[in-house]
């Protein structure tokens, strides 16, 4: 009876994981979503994009209380300003980006040519540099600034992320930015869903975890921890030093095929950054 | 996709590994000099899949440094450990290469094909169904769909270790009323229809997505005993005082007090009789004044629930 039962449950996991493997970024993103609705069935599903003040009352209300006065408003102010001033050459970044600046909502986005995924900030570093700028720094200052401003500037856009199927490299990156969000790492031994998806919603010491539902939307955030404002970027290094794994280059291959993945997998939600966290 | 298990040996290991190579009095600085490069090379393999720590090379440094202030066996004790770090980080990355969404997930978020409805059965003489609502929608109990039905395979082990599994008596406290499945049917019923009660399934959430109780409310256990979290004091107590009027209907007088007297009749339950959770909290309740004539405990929990084939809702 129990070796019958043990080969049941083998074959049973087989048929599991067969599913798994031949699912789509589009299955997936289902899978991922409902996930998130069943275990919050009280959560509007925009309202996922609020982080864990969707799922936690006591600390939404401070977070609305600290969102009358935002703290990120100087860096919304001096992103602005960024955006005004010209270059040296007397070119702006208006000219890199003419749909700017409330153009966040392209991306990441899939660059066929270059056959990598493509980011906001990465993009913003290649205009400053072909009009001979220094690039920026990728995880606070002024880059966060400027796209605080663009953030701003692109609140309502829908996530509509794309996996080009004319092109498998694409899938390719998707699948390795899922591999890593779902990969356990460092001393810990921790994946990113161990917290975020497994516990969400669980207690760690005294902060509730946050859904992984909504994590890309409201970047860059303004974190009362660090006091001043910073990356999608550099809060993936500090999830990854939390778990003592060893942090990977903002902008990296790394975590730009992860910004695709997460944010693929938050397709339908809106833009609603720049934030302010704990 | 099946993720590898990688096992909690790992973080054991991790956490121990300081065995020195070389015994504290003969290390030399070539062996000290041979014990880092070898901790270097294990980081570098690690590193090369994605899987160096945060301290490896931190560690590695600090190993170095004592070259100069000729701390050999300190040193190579250190190394050591640096290097299975590098070691470990290499077999956790190679372990993950091909993890993916995992089975929690899919299990729960897989839209589920419907199926075939049969003829349910009475629940007992008098009762053929009870209509309650759930997060606002409304949910028939009834029982027996399928013929050939069984135990769901988490209620099916009978080995269970104590602590904390530990067998519960019949009584939950003095003057809490013991109570079964009728009982709780009839508790659902009038929740259902506004009277001031509430069915409380006490059970963590993991628990809790793979079936409940149509009508209950999901407070986890260590809600109601915060201690339990690792919160102490106040941030504790906040969730607690936050339960009491926001969910229990009780209202905190001006002196600090609870009055109790529009609380709800709470019914408690968790996984039956091998579970001590929702016991644990009626005995928190009743220490900080909750009217025992207030508490019920259902005592078979879940357990007793599935093996008569009611209805459960995800």
């Amino acid at each position: 009876m129990k070796k019958m039962m043990i080969s049941t449950l083998a074959a049973l996991s087989l048929i599991a994981g067969a599913t798994v493997a031949m699912a789509t970024p589009e299955q997936d993103k289902e899978v991922w979503q409902n996930y998130f609705k069943a275990r919050f069935p009280n959560v509007p599903v925009q309202d996922f994009a609020n982080g864990v003040y969707s799922i936690d009352p006591i600390g939404r209300e401070n977070w609305e209380a600290i969102e009358e006065f935002p703290p990120y408003e100087t860096a919304l102010s001096e992103g602005e300003e960024m955006w005004n001033t010209p270059f040296a050459n007397g070119k702006t970044y208006q000219d890199c980006f003419p749909d700017g600046p409330a153009f966040e909502g392209k991306y990441p986005y899939w660059n066929k040519e270059r056959g990598m995924v493509m980011t906001l900030p990465l993009e913003i570093n290649e205009c400053r540099e072909s009009n001979d700028e220094k690039p920026l720094k990728y995880k606070k200052g002024p880059m966060a600034s400027l796209i605080a401003f663009i953030a701003y500037e692109s609140r309502g856009q829908v996530i509509k992320v794309e996996i080009p199927e004319d092109d498998p490299k694409a899938a390719e990156a998707f699948e390795k930015g899922k591999q890593f969000y779902f990969a356990r790492r460092g001393q810990l031994n921790f994946s990113c869903a161990t917290c975020h998806a497994l516990n969400a919603g669980n207690v760690l010491r005294t902060e509730i975890l946050s859904p992984a539902l909504g994590h890309t939307t409201h970047f860059p955030v303004y974190r009362s921890k660090w006091g001043e404002m910073g990356t999608l970027h550099r809060r993936f290094s500090g999830c990854n030093k939390q778990v003592r794994a060893k942090p990977f280059k903002a902008q990296g291959e790394e975590y730009r095929n992860l910004e695709y993945f997460m944010t693929y997998m938050n397709n339908g939600l809106e833009l609603n950054g720049p934030g302010a966290r704990k | 996709m099946k993720i590898r298990s990688f096992s909690i040996g790992l973080m054991a290991t991790a956490l121990m590994v300081a065995v020195p190579a070389t015994n504290a009095w003969s290390a030399t600085r070539s062996e000290t000099e041979s014990a880092i490069a070898a901790a270097d090379e294990a980081r570098k393999k690690a590193a090369s899949v994605g899987g160096e720590w945060r301290d490896t090379g931190k560690m590695i440094k600090k190993a170095t440094k004592m070259l100069d202030t000729r701390e050999y066996s300190k040193a190579i004790g250190i190394a050591d450990k640096a290097k299975a770090q590098g070691e470990l980080g290499y077999e956790q990355a190679m372990s993950q290469k091909d993890a993916g969404i995992p089975d929690y997930v899919v299990a729960v978020g897989t839209p589920k094909p419907a199926v075939a409805e049969m003829a349910a059965k009475a629940v007992t003489m008098g009762i053929q169904a009870i209509e309650v609502m759930h997060n606002g929608d409304t949910v028939v109990i009834e029982r027996g769909h399928d013929e050939d039905a069984t135990l769901p395979a988490e209620f099916l082990k009978t080995e269970r270790a104590c602590p904390p599994f530990c067998v519960q008596p019949i009584s939950a406290g003095e003057g809490v009323e013991t109570v079964g499945e009728i009982e709780v049917l009839d508790y659902l019923k009038r929740a259902t229809a506004g009277e001031a009660v509430l069915v409380v399934d006490s059970r963590t959430t993991d628990w809790v997505l793979r079936g409940t109780i149509p009508g209950s409310v999901n407070i986890p256990w260590n809600q109601v005993d915060p201690q339990q979290q690792g919160m102490f004091g106040d941030s504790g107590d906040i969730y607690l005082q936050n339960l009491m009027t926001e969910q229990f209907g009780a209202v905190q007088t001006e002196d600090g007090a609870i009055d109790f007297s529009d609380a709800k009749t709470l019914v408690l339950f968790c996984n039956g009789i091998w579970c001590g959770q929702s016991s644990a909290n009626i005995a928190t309740l009743l220490n900080i004044g909750y009217p025992a004539e207030k508490l019920k405990w259902y005592r078979g929990g879940m357990q007793d629930w599935v093996s008569v084939g009611m209805t459960t809702v995800k």
